[in-house]
């Protein structure tokens, strides 16, 4: 992944870089909206990470700006602001995606990793499959080694989401977001008793686990 | 329309206005019958005393010139304005043409008679005469018609009538229009006034340059709101400020703790206590982020942006979210949200609140303990009701339950903030909503009346 960092925090934007750099991604780093936007309107990144508070520039206004200019890379809000107007408006303006400070590196990374790829297309027959896990969409039908699969609804919506993030981390709070549309942190652990129901229909019994988890980071479906 | 002309009569201008009308009809109609009154019996007298005089001047020539000479003058006045009538002792007429009635079995008298329908000239329909009795025996009666007194009182009475008419025409209008104006201008306020509850704090009151009362509590009203909403924007400032100042450096705590371990800085009992200080920094956050949030809910500013939803459908889905994890730990959580609870909302809000309130139920019961979400529709109206059959709260201490960091259960220090409950508490007040919290029997439930 290319990416750009309009941070004028220099800590932060180290931070994350740095880690960048050890994913095996490539980052760059302007502290200013001015340097930032020209950076950006060259084209070359697949994911933006911005701050809405920068000390000359409006985050919200550069975003507007980019997408007026017709650029269309995936912005990522990075931001003290923790306001659900401060979110929505970030979100209106054409941002993509919105995290607070502080966040966990792994939080941003597979934020990222999400908003850098194309989501997985089902295809024109609504379909999905990772190994002999098929999942369609059209008929509501799940299916495992040929053998259907009765899913309640939400434990569909949730291999949904898995399904279109294969092969990429998901983490908790992306799926209370995506899945249950929470934007805010339960104490009670849902997500990992759902992901458990859904293992013991999916996984249970077969050779192969493709529901994974990723200790302290999150999920993901994939081959092992 | 009926019902505005209906809210306009009960404004307390036109009562005031209807007041004073009422007090001047009643002084017209007291001063119309004191006039009527009056008019009547002067005119009358006057009828009266003319006749008087007539009589007593027609009595004295019968005693000089006897009766022939008062016959022959009652002939030639009976054509004039006055009426006359001469009988003998036996009631023959002898002259005039005064409507007497015929002797019955009475006897003539002296005195004054009403005569009622005369039928000899068109007019008034009453005649009063004075009858005296001759020296001879024979009955001399003079009379008027009242047509002229009759004419006077009526001609009274339709000018009061008519008065009377134009006062309470004049005065319910006039107290209409000018009901309707000062009630225009209440609106006006009420209209800002709720604009300003809904979110728009930089709405005003119109402010004509006149010094009236409703002028000047106008411009009293703006210089509140021109304070609230600077002391709303310095809260707002301070919480951006907050935000950013105590975030940097707690984040910054984080980083420093990351990066150790990920370096490799700590090792066996200091890695622990990392770990701790890891937890206890994270900890302060979500206190901090939920402060943040409750002081962001309770400006109102949210109200601006309200949608219109079903409650019912939002906590069947967070009810439906918590589930799984309320089964692991023992409880029974169910719903009956068939009745629909429509009303004007923040779904995120909304959800984060019914969250709450199922968690704090599933976390302060044992396991065994029912959890019921459900959707009433009673005489009180529309509810959400959170109830479960665990040990409940003490009453003294339900009241307390939503301050903020209180805890009822004082040994539980470990879990969570203490904020869950004051953060419902500030949504639902948002949301216009009332909650009421009575013992389940057992346990505890927890009403949210949805306001109509």
């Amino acid at each position: 992944m290319k990416i750009l960092i309009v941070e004028d925090d220099t800590e932060t934007a180290a931070f994350v870089v740095a880690n960048l750099a050890a994913s095996g991604h490539v980052a760059d780093q302007a502290a200013s909206g001015p340097t930032g936007y020209d950076l950006a309107t060259s084209g070359r990144y697949d994911v933006i990470v911005l701050d809405r508070m920068l000390p000359d520039f409006d985050g919200i206004t550069l975003v507007k700006t980019l997408r007026s200019a017709g650029i269309a890379t995936p912005v990522l809000f990075l931001t003290h602001l923790s306001g659900i107007d401060d979110r929505v408006d970030g979100l209106e303006a054409g941002g993509d995606d919105y995290l607070v400070k502080p966040f966990a590196i792994e939080e941003l990374l597979a934020r990222l990793a999400a908003l850098a790829r194309r989501p997985q297309l089902a295809g024109e027959s609504g379909f999905f499959a990772v190994a002999d896990l098929e999942m369609d969409l059209i008929r509501r039908a799940v299916r495992r080694g040929g053998e259907p699969i009765e899913l309640l609804p939400r434990e569909f919506q949730l291999l949904e989401y898995l399904m279109r993030s294969q092969g990429r981390i998901v983490t908790r709070t992306m799926l209370l977001e995506q899945v249950w549309n929470f934007h805010f942190d339960p104490k009670t652990n849902i997500v990992e008793t759902h992901i458990s129901r859904l293992r013991a229909k999916i996984d249970r019994g077969r050779p192969v686990a493709l529901i994974q988890t990723l200790r302290g980071v999150g999920y993901a479906l994939r081959e092992p | 329309m009926r019902q505005k002309f209906v809210r306009l009569l009960r404004t307390g201008s036109f009562r005031l206005v209807a007041t004073y009308i009422g007090v001047f009809t009643l002084s017209v109609l007291i001063l119309g019958s004191v006039i009527y009154v009056i008019i009547g019996s002067q005119i009358g007298a006057e009828f009266d005393e003319r006749v008087r005089d007539e009589t007593a001047r027609l009595v004295s020539l019968y005693d000089v010139n006897g009766m022939d000479a008062l016959a022959e003058t009652i002939r030639v006045r009976d054509a004039g304005s006055l009426d006359y009538r001469l009988e003998d002792a036996g009631g023959r007429p002898l002259a005039g043409t005064l409507p007497l009635p015929p002797i019955g079995a009475e006897r003539r008298r002296d005195g004054w008679i009403d005569i009622a329908e005369p039928e000899h000239e068109a007019g008034s329909e009453r005649e009063r005469a004075l009858v005296t009795i001759l020296g001879n025996g024979a009955i001399l009666a003079v009379g008027q018609d009242l047509y002229g007194l009759d004419g006077a009182r009526r001609a009274v009475l339709v000018a009061f009538a008519w008065a009377l008419g134009a006062t309470l025409v004049l005065g319910l209008g006039g107290g209409i229009i000018v009901s309707a104006g000062f009630l225009g201008r209440i609106d006006a306020m009420s209209r800002v006034a709720r604009d300003i509850m809904a979110g728009n704090l930089s709405r005003r009151i119109p402010e004509p340059a006149a010094h009236g009362e409703l002028d000047e509590l106008a411009r009293t009203l703006n210089r509140m709101l021109d304070r609230i909403e600077t002391l709303v924007g310095m809260n707002l400032h301070i919480g951006h400020n907050i935000a950013h100042d105590l975030r940097k450096p707690l984040a910054r705590v984080l980083r420093r703790l990351e990066t150790g371990r990920a370096a490799g800085l700590f090792a066996g009992e200091a890695e622990v206590a990392v770990a701790a200080v890891r937890d206890d920094v994270l900890q302060l956050l979500e206190t901090f982020n939920a402060l943040l949030r409750i002081a962001e809910i309770e400006t109102g500013a949210r109200r601006a942006r309200f949608k219109p939803l079903d409650l019912a459908r939002i906590a069947d889905e967070v009810a439906g979210a918590f589930q799984p994890s309320a089964e692991d730990a023992g409880h029974e959580l169910r719903t009956e949200l068939a009745d629909p609870l429509p009303m004007a909302g923040d779904a995120e809000l909304l959800t984060q609140m019914v969250a709450n309130l199922v968690e704090n139920a599933i976390r302060h019961t044992p396991a065994g303990t029912t959890i019921l979400v459900a959707s009433v529709s009673d005489g009180r109206g529309r509810a959400l009701v959170v109830s479960d059959t665990g040990p409940g709260v003490p009453e003294e201490a339900r009241s307390r339950l939503f301050e903020r960091f209180y805890r009822a259960d004082a040994a539980r220090t470990g879990e969570g903030n203490g904020l869950g409950l004051s953060l419902v508490a500030a949504i639902a007040d948002l949301h216009d909503m009332r909650i009421e919290i009575t013992d389940n029997a057992p346990g505890l439930s927890l009403r949210l009346d949805i306001r109509p």
